[in-house]
């Protein structure tokens, strides 16, 4: 295989540890400097270094996308096929890891609570509603115990739910500057991040009931 | 005399509900292989009197002999009998619980498991391919429904083990064919795969970066498919026969074979045509009556069903958080999707034409060709990276479903949880694994349960038992618990709730009914010692006349050929392969020298034609 060296791959691993094959060095990389053989993922600092990205909320898809790909063309276990089986099971785990990895920093919310839990510590996931939304999330609350909708209310549930979306997403892009405190050693900020992230979980989980009931209504 | 040693092969295959082949890749480009009735090998097996027919063969046998003809066996794969009560009516063999309660087929007082009759299918695909290629083929990448869960790709892997064949890899059908539609594409977008089979409908949503195939999500329903559709027509027959005073017997399973193959004729002829003629004739009944049936109303029929495929076409772009104007690109899959109104549905919904020139047939074996070849190391340029369809978690308190991984989550997958008891003392915990979105377990499907024994007895709450998920790259599950605090793991297995065991699987593969079949062994033996004894022939003749050997080439040719006289002795294929192959090899430049001798003396004479003889 080819691959273009990366600098944000050498962190993978601190170049000090024994290859599992060989018994050597095994270098920088994730693979044996010595014999070439495919290494387990070190427990990296965390899922950002993996990628080779500073640890930030706000992130460029593309800069995620981009290491991701090329650390799954070295690794993933189609390449590795041919080889032992104790290299197609790390080929298998490093992978997942890798794409477990991927799936939190992909997901805004999900990226947030790791951030979170990474900068500082033990955090309480507690979902809140917004103060402001509070008399629409009553109605709405309301209207999703109804056993039968109007098309009127239909139509005030589809317009909710475009308005929690927007929020939502407000509420997330509103993250960023607090989270820059945070990682500027800032520990105040931490209960702005946590109250406003606990708002986002409040608002995604009542989205999700309206979706579910608009769904049982079309069926 | 050839020097080309043939290297170990990797068949892809499509093993459908309706009909299956193979594929391989050669010089980069993959092909069907092909039999004497083309490369399709319908998913038939008959077993009158025990006898095994496979494909076409079977497929002939289905109306004279429905009782003991199975087909649609992809349906029952990885089903309890309960699961699939509704529809088991319609077969015309009879379909049973086996001991277990798993669905299975009943013929002649034996029960048959799906995973076994599927085996079959796939050992005629397998035997196909090696009169194709002339040698045996023991890997292979098999294709399934993007939407298949944990059992029916457990069942897959197994019927492939039991037919003989090292499962490289399960990979979904709708990525095999984006695969194959990519192949050469350099370009970058985002593609939909609309997949409507025999039996079975997925969506598959992907991004497409420099080789790069990521699927973004995927949904579906494994029971929806081509006989749907037939299924419809069936019911209009039987109805139209009511306006003619005609009450069809649909218990008699010659009756329901009969309309069922007229069925899927009709729908065939309404591909090409506006109006079609329908003769029914009722050996054992007087009666016979003749209708229409025409475009328009066929696919008013059908509409319910085009409905269920868009509403999973809305949800596969939601959960990629696409819309359909993120779309660049819609490639057509299935034998269904040559229905006219299919076509003109995806159409509409999409706002582009579909891609269907690769021939929805062969598609999807092509690009599991492909990717038997990326497994074994024929290229890296081109990588899959797929996602599960469905969620998978754990029962918690109260029968709450406890999500470990998420539908469309990249496989390979990890996840961990941590686990504790709920009583003072308490030395083990059930663990009931599920797959699926609902809240509720019991909404969901059970894929087995194991029981954690050997916990220290502690306070409640007490002991840490970390329960990790492991997805492999053909989506299959293993679970693995670890007492945290001791740092023992679990020794798990998982008995699963809709499968065989591995023990069971492991004893078809000595002892299934299909190995009756199995005749390629022998077949190979005849070939390849006729094989042996013309090399051999020609040898003899090579070592009279030549005289100019390199130093010791002599002697390895001899030995050689000793080696080759002794593996005719015995009755291995594998072992002759090797030997006929290692002869070939030592005579390789022998063989040259001679072709370079023969053709450089004749054409001294000009005899241009005569030295093309000779090379041949």
């Amino acid at each position: 295989m080819s691959h273009t060296p990366n600098d944000s791959l050498h962190i993978l691993n601190d170049g000090h540890h024994l290859c599992w094959s060989c018994k050597e060095e095994v270098g920088e990389g994730p693979f044996c400097s010595h014999c070439v053989k495919i290494q387990p993922l070190e427990e990296v600092s965390d899922y950002f270094a993996l990628f080779g990205l500073e640890p930030h909320y706000k992130i460029d898809p593309a800069d995620l996308q981009k290491p991701f790909i090329e650390l799954s063309r070295k690794m993933h276990p189609d390449f590795y096929g041919q080889l032992s089986d104790s290299e197609q099971v790390i080929a298998r785990d490093n992978t997942a890891y890798l794409n477990m990895a991927y799936g939190v920093l992909k997901d805004p919310i999900k990226r947030a609570d790791y951030l979170l839990s990474l900068k500082a510590g033990n955090t309480k996931s507690n979902p809140t509603p917004p103060q402001d939304l509070f008399d629409e999330i009553l109605e709405t609350g309301e209207l999703l115990m109804n056993d039968i909708l109007s098309a009127d209310e239909i139509k005030q549930l589809n317009r909710t739910k475009n308005d929690f979306t927007v929020r939502q997403r407000e509420l997330l892009d509103s993250l960023a500057p607090h989270f820059d405190k945070l990682l500027n050693g800032h520990n105040s900020a931490k209960t702005e991040v946590e109250s406003r992230l606990n708002n986002v979980k409040y608002l995604r989980t009542i989205i999700r009931r309206i979706e579910q009931r608009l769904k049982q209504d079309e069926n | 005399m050839s020097n080309n040693k043939k290297k170990q092969i990797a068949i892809g295959i499509d093993l459908g509900t309706t009909n299956s082949l193979a594929a391989i890749v050669t010089d980069r480009q993959p092909h069907a292989l092909t039999g004497e009735h083309g490369a399709i090998v319908p998913s038939v097996i008959s077993l009158k009197d025990k006898k095994l027919e496979i494909g076409r063969a079977a497929y002939n046998a289905l109306v004279e002999n429905p009782e003991h003809t199975v087909y649609s066996v992809k349906r029952l794969m990885g089903k309890a009998a309960a699961d699939i009560k509704d529809e088991s009516g319609r077969y015309p063999f009879e379909i049973a619980a086996d001991p277990r309660g798993l669905a299975s087929v009943k013929i002649d007082d034996t029960i048959y498991s799906p995973v076994e009759l599927s085996a079959a299918i796939l050992l005629g695909v397998k035997e196909q391919a090696e009169k194709a290629l002339g040698q045996p083929v023991d890997r292979a990448v098999i294709t399934v429904p993007a939407y298949f869960d944990d059992a029916q790709r457990q069942a897959t892997r197994d019927a492939g083990k039991i037919a003989g064949l090292e499962v490289l890899r399960i990979i979904n059908e709708p990525t095999a064919a984006a695969l194959a539609y990519g192949l050469d594409k350099k370009d970058r977008g985002t593609i939909a795969v609309y997949d409507f089979g025999g039996g079975t409908f997925d969506i598959s949503i992907l991004r497409l970066t420099d080789g790069i195939f990521e699927v973004l999500s995927t949904a579906g329903d494994t029971r929806l498919g081509g006989d749907d559709i037939d299924d419809v027509i069936v019911d209009f027959i039987i109805n139209e026969a009511r306006a003619n005073d005609i009450d069809i017997n649909t218990a008699s399973p010659k009756i329901r074979a009969m309309l069922k193959r007229n069925a899927e004729e009709i729908k065939m002829d309404l591909s090409n045509n506006e109006r079609v003629n329908i003769d029914m004739h009722f050996a054992h009944q007087a009666d016979s009556f003749s209708t229409a049936l025409k475009r328009p109303i066929f696919d008013r029929m059908i509409e319910p069903i085009l409905n269920r495929t868009i509403d999973f076409c809305k949800r596969a772009l939601d959960d990629a958080n696409l819309t359909v104007d993120d779309i660049d690109e819609v490639i057509l899959v299935g034998g269904s999707t040559r229905v006219p109104a299919v076509r003109e549905e995806v159409e509409a919904f999409f706002k582009r034409e579909p891609h269907c020139d690769l021939g929805p047939d062969e598609v999807v074996a092509l690009g599991a060709s492909i990717q038997a070849d990326i497994i074994t190391g024929g290229r890296d340029d081109l990588l899959l990276l797929d996602v599960t369809p469905l969620s998978l978690g754990i029962e918690t308190m109260g029968g709450v479903m406890n999500v470990l991984i998420q539908r469309n989550s990249k496989i390979p997958a990890v996840a961990n949880e941590i686990f504790t008891t709920y009583v003072d003392g308490q030395t083990s915990v059930a663990i009931r694994v599920f797959q699926g979105e609902r809240e509720l377990v019991a909404d969901n499907r059970s894929l087995g349960h194991f029981d954690l024994t050997g916990i220290a007895p502690q306070k409640a709450g007490m002991p840490r038992i970390e329960v990790a998920f492991t997805l492999d790259a053909d989506g299959i599950l293993k679970v693995k618990a670890t007492d945290t605090r001791s740092g023992k793991e679990q020794d798990i297995t998982i008995r699963p709730s809709y499968g065989l065991t591995q023990d069971e699987v492991k004893s078809m593969v000595r002892e299934s009914f299909i190995h009756a079949a199995d005749d390629i062994e022998k077949r190979l033996l005849i070939e390849l010692s006729n094989e042996a004894k013309t090399v051999l022939a020609a040898t003899e003749k090579a070592l009279e006349i030549v005289t100019d050997f390199k130093p010791g080439e002599e002697d390895d040719i001899r030995d050689a050929a000793d080696d080759l006289r002794e593996a005719l002795k015995g009755n291995s294929s594998r072992v002759l392969r090797e030997k006929l192959d290692d002869l070939n090899d030592a005579t390789s430049d022998l063989a040259a020298r001679m072709v370079n001798e023969s053709l450089s003396g004749l054409l001294k004479n000009k005899k241009v034609g005569d030295a093309e003889e000779l090379i041949k």
